[in-house]
């Protein structure tokens, strides 16, 4: 630091000696004693630590540069399959947000209102003390934890134990409710397991690739810079389904611009073109798949006109996709948010499985029904059991899987509960005076939750909230009567697994700021404190892993097989890794068998459901939700990037250009923007990328918090949050 | 034809990840305001047919540069290869340059009293590598080497690009090559400035 700011002042006085100089001499030639060096700024790191990235679902392999005990680069790992050296840009940036100034440094209580300082002690003496007198109080179920995508396996698997053998509360859940809920009931549902099919490889390998409801180049650039490069190099065609013109849409072959809500009358449409132009499978169907008779009747009154007249695009262009789609000789479906946020989401994500399966291509190279994850560890939590299931993906509502986690943990079975809740139930529980402790590890409801206005009066009525997170600043610290200060993933050590179910490692680079401690240890205090110190008998991340381990024996995510330094070895492993198949298991379902009862997928014949909230005359706009590549979740993190928010530095709402004439808006005007429960501001981008009477707010920025405007509604059977069509309007401010 | 390096911007595949101008930031640790490389982003045509493109710009390495000729102190220069160098020890903080180049290339560092561009990273290029840019683009949209060869093997290696000034003064090295989907290079169309602002 010193040696910058010397050679600053140095430059600064060199440029007024030269400017005199420069003066005296009438432009004649100035030497300067100093060489000069382009580099002069660069931070050459002492060392570099294989890890695993913090941001999106995409898991790319990264080293974090270490220089004096702090992280100051981070690199793409060359021979990293995911990614092989490349990285986005907050990706490349985000040592900035483990350096950042806001990170906690100490446990905070509230006092008179107030969060002040306090020691590990007194903050968790606090914690434990108020929940066992609520338990004792009120029972078990009167405390509900919810957590995250975003730890490691590990913490996951010690909070599972904790949540469930421990306090035994049937609320528990995690964000990946917000995020891969849709597409876990979707493959348990079709596969009788939560199994992602594909692989990134299948990029490279396939003929076409259908993208819906995925904005892979602001979401996953890594993933787009893929599919981009696949293109280039094999001509690989492209079909996007989205309702505005992002980058891949720009790009594709193909684009259907269909209205918000209506994926699975398309896709549906889509599936009946296949059978009516005979491309599908029949001896895989028959062979591989149940409930086909159902389906059939169910498609027939799916023509392209049909589907045409409710999404809103040609029927021309619906039979071309699906032509294009169906006789390429191998074809891999895509999708993230834009299908799983959605009271569609379920029925969506069975539509999508039932066009690939129809096909008979499934499980082929180049050939997956693919739902891609938004966080770097959803699929940790998944395998885990960190929220609405039990450990190897035991379902919390099968009687066996209990007990046999029973015998595995050494508790008596009738302590596991056999449900787990939604974070919108246990909202409204704790707005109905139900639940009177939650405890927040590393997530930001106040700002990722729906209905924002709903979400503060419950944090409000708490008697206990206990936020456990990296920063202080996080805006659901607001309501905390408990703060902890959590380490980053790049200051502790465990798994993470990407949606290509790559299992890999994260290291400790540097040590957490202050008295911050890892979510592990933290965990692992707490439940000393709380009276569960024999579940929590592994003293480290690794002995937690072998434990888990064992809970995957003979399960479809099997990862026996792995050691720590095996994944480093291997760059990663995909699951199930076992003594059968030690190297990991790049698709899953390539024989045709699956993890139901008879052993075949289900195809569920599906239907379009209702939006719960369509534009009207008071609200006639539709407001769709999502993210800016420049930006990560609620912005902890990438708010902290000064590069990130100078390039978008705050919160914005694209309007087209018809309405914003109508409107009387300009570009960069600050808007009001209301719906029926809240009103946010924003400035107008004027944009012709997405369909008039539309609008899009990113969903990162607390100063206009497009939740405060987002309907609390739900899929009916995975619980998810409806974020991408509600009814608003806007006026300038 | 003597070398000139420059880079080649592909609009087609450029998704706007500004990977290129992280590396170059993260390599360099200018200021976060000093933006050697930038991605800008136009708008073309009107839904549903509408098209926003990226174009990913830093120093253009013109033959014919203006930021050397206007400079009092001979700040810059010119390599063989083509690519030019600014040096800062030498720089006086006129800010003539800022003036002269056509596309704002040099900035000024008011913290440092002196101007800086993209020096091409000919420390790599001497090495036989890429500019950092180039090596951090996940799409290919961004690449480097002779102009000419540039004009020889790309789809589309053209010297005009939205919002591009007229590359005629200084004749800049780097070619474009322009969406698949948009118009043409040579057609006049209405641009749409910058989604880049929001």
């Amino acid at each position: 630091m010193t040696k910058h700011l010397d050679r600053r002042a140095f430059l600064k006085l060199s440029a007024i000696a030269t400017a005199g100089a420069a003066t005296g001499l009438a432009g004649g030639s100035v030497a300067l004693g100093a060489p000069f060096d382009p580099n002069r700024n660069h931070v050459e790191p002492d060392e570099w630590v294989y890890s695993t990235c913090g941001f999106c679902g995409t898991g790319c392999g990264i080293e974090i540069g270490v220089k004096g005990g702090e992280a100051v680069a981070i690199r793409g790992t060359k021979d990293y399959p995911v990614n092989t050296g490349f990285l986005c840009a907050k990706g490349i940036l985000q040592w900035q947000a483990i350096m950042a100034p806001d990170r906690g440094t100490t446990p905070l209580l509230r006092k008179n209102g107030q969060l002040v300082k306090a020691s590990w002690d007194e903050a968790l003496d606090a914690m434990t003390g108020k929940l066992k007198e609520i338990i004792t109080k009120h029972g078990p179920n009167a405390v509900a934890t919810y957590n995250t995508g975003q730890l490691l396996l590990e913490e996951f698997y010690t909070l599972g134990k904790i949540q469930r053998a421990g306090i035994g509360t049937d609320h528990c859940d995690s964000n990946t409710r917000l995020c891969m809920a849709s597409a876990v009931y979707g493959h348990n549902r079709t596969f009788g397991a939560d199994v992602p099919t594909g692989a990134y490889a299948d990029v490279e390998e396939t003929d076409v690739i259908l993208l819906v409801g995925s904005n892979m180049a602001e979401c996953h650039p890594i993933l787009m810079g893929r599919l981009t490069r696949a293109r280039e190099q094999k001509g690989t065609k492209l079909i996007v389904v989205d309702p505005r013109i992002t980058q891949p849409a720009r790009m594709a072959d193909i684009h259907l611009a269909i209205k918000p809500g209506t994926d699975v009358t398309l896709l549906n449409a889509m599936a009946q073109v296949l059978i009516q132009d005979g491309l599908i499978d029949q001896a895989y169907i028959d062979a591989s798949c149940s409930n086909w008779p159902e389906l059939k009747a169910k498609l027939t009154r799916y023509t392209p006109e049909f589907a045409a007249q409710v999404c809103g695009v040609p029927a021309e262009e619906i039979v071309a996709a699906a032509r294009l789609y169906g006789k390429a000789p191998r074809s891999l479906s895509m999708w993230v948010m834009g299908i799983n946020q959605s009271v569609n989401g379920v029925t969506a994500n069975h539509a999508l499985h039932n066009l690939n399966l129809i096909q008979g291509k499934l499980g082929k190279p180049g050939s997956a029904s693919f739902s891609v994850t938004g966080q770097p560890n959803a699929m940790g939590n998944r395998s885990a059991g960190g929220s609405s299931n039990y450990p190897g993906m035991r379902p919390i509502d099968n009687e066996q899987g209990r007990r046999e986690i029973a015998a595995l943990w050494g508790v008596p079975y009738e302590k596991l509960p056999a449900k787990s809740t939604p974070i919108e139930k246990i909202i409204d529980k704790i707005i109905a005076g139900d639940i009177k402790a939650l405890w927040v590890l590393c997530t930001n409801p106040l700002l990722s939750l729906p209905d924002q206005n709903r979400v503060k009066q419950a944090l409000a009525k708490l008697e206990l909230l206990v936020v456990q997170d990296a920063y202080y600043t996080v805006d659901t610290n607001e309501y905390a009567h408990v703060y902890l200060p959590a380490a980053m993933w790049a200051e502790k050590q465990g798994v993470m697994i990407n949606s290509e179910r790559r299992v890999n490692l994260v290291q400790p680079s540097i040590k957490p700021p202050g008295e911050a401690k890892s979510d592990f240890e933290i965990l692992r205090l707490v439940a000393q404190k709380m009276g569960y110190g024999h579940l929590v008998a592994f003293q480290t991340p690794a002995a937690c892993f072998e434990e888990f381990k064992q809970t995957t024996k003979g399960r479809p995510n099997e990862m026996t097989g792995i050691t720590y330094e095996r994944l480093v070895e291997h760059r990663g492993l995909q699951w199930p890794v076992s003594e059968a198949q030690p190297n990991g298991t790049q698709r899953a379902f390539t024989d045709g068998t699956f993890f139901t009862k008879d052993k075949k997928a289900k195809l569920w014949a599906v239907e379009q459901l209702d939006l719960p909230e369509l534009p009207d005359a008071a609200y006639p706009f539709m407001l769709n939700t999502g993210r800016v590549q420049e930006h990560y979740h609620t912005g902890t993190k990438t708010r902290k990037i000064k590069e990130m928010n100078l390039l978008v530095p705050t919160v914005y709402v694209e309007i087209n250009p018809k309405d914003a004439a109508e409107l009387g808006i300009a570009y960069g005007d600050m808007v009001v923007i209301e719906s029926k429960r809240g009103a946010m501001k924003a400035k107008a981008v004027i944009t012709q990328i997405g369909a008039p009477k539309s609008v899009f707010v990113p969903m990162h920025f607390h100063e206009g918090p497009v939740n405060a405007l987002t309907v609390w509604a739900f899929d009916p059977i995975s619980g998810e949050p409806n974020y991408k069509q509600q009814a608003v309007r806007i006026r300038k401010a | 034809m003597p070398t000139q390096l420059g880079f080649h911007a592909d609009m087609e595949k450029c998704i706007g990840c500004k990977a290129c101008e992280a590396a170059c930031k993260d390599f360099y640790r200018m200021p976060p305001e000093i933006r050697w490389r930038k991605v800008r982003s136009f708008e073309m045509g009107e839904w549903p047919k509408a098209l926003r493109v990226h174009l990913s710009l830093a120093c253009n390495h013109c033959e014919d540069p203006a930021c050397m000729k206007g400079c009092p102190v001979q700040a810059y220069s010119k390599r063989e290869d083509g690519l030019v160098i600014h040096d800062p020890t030498a720089c006086i903080g006129c800010q003539y340059c800022t003036w002269t180049c056509p596309y704002g290339v040099p900035q000024f560092d008011p913290n440092e009293g002196v101007v800086s561009k993209c020096n091409g990273c000919y420390q790599l290029v001497d090495q036989g590598e890429l500019p950092r840019c180039v090596q951090a683009c996940p799409t290919t949209a961004l690449t480097f080497g002779d102009r000419a060869e540039h004009e020889r093997t790309k789809r589309e290696a053209v010297t005009v690009a939205p919002g591009f000034p007229d590359p005629t003064i200084t004749h800049p090295a780097t070619r474009f090559a322009w969406p698949k989907k948009g118009p043409k290079p040579e057609v006049k169309v209405p641009i749409t400035p910058p989604a880049e602002e929001h």
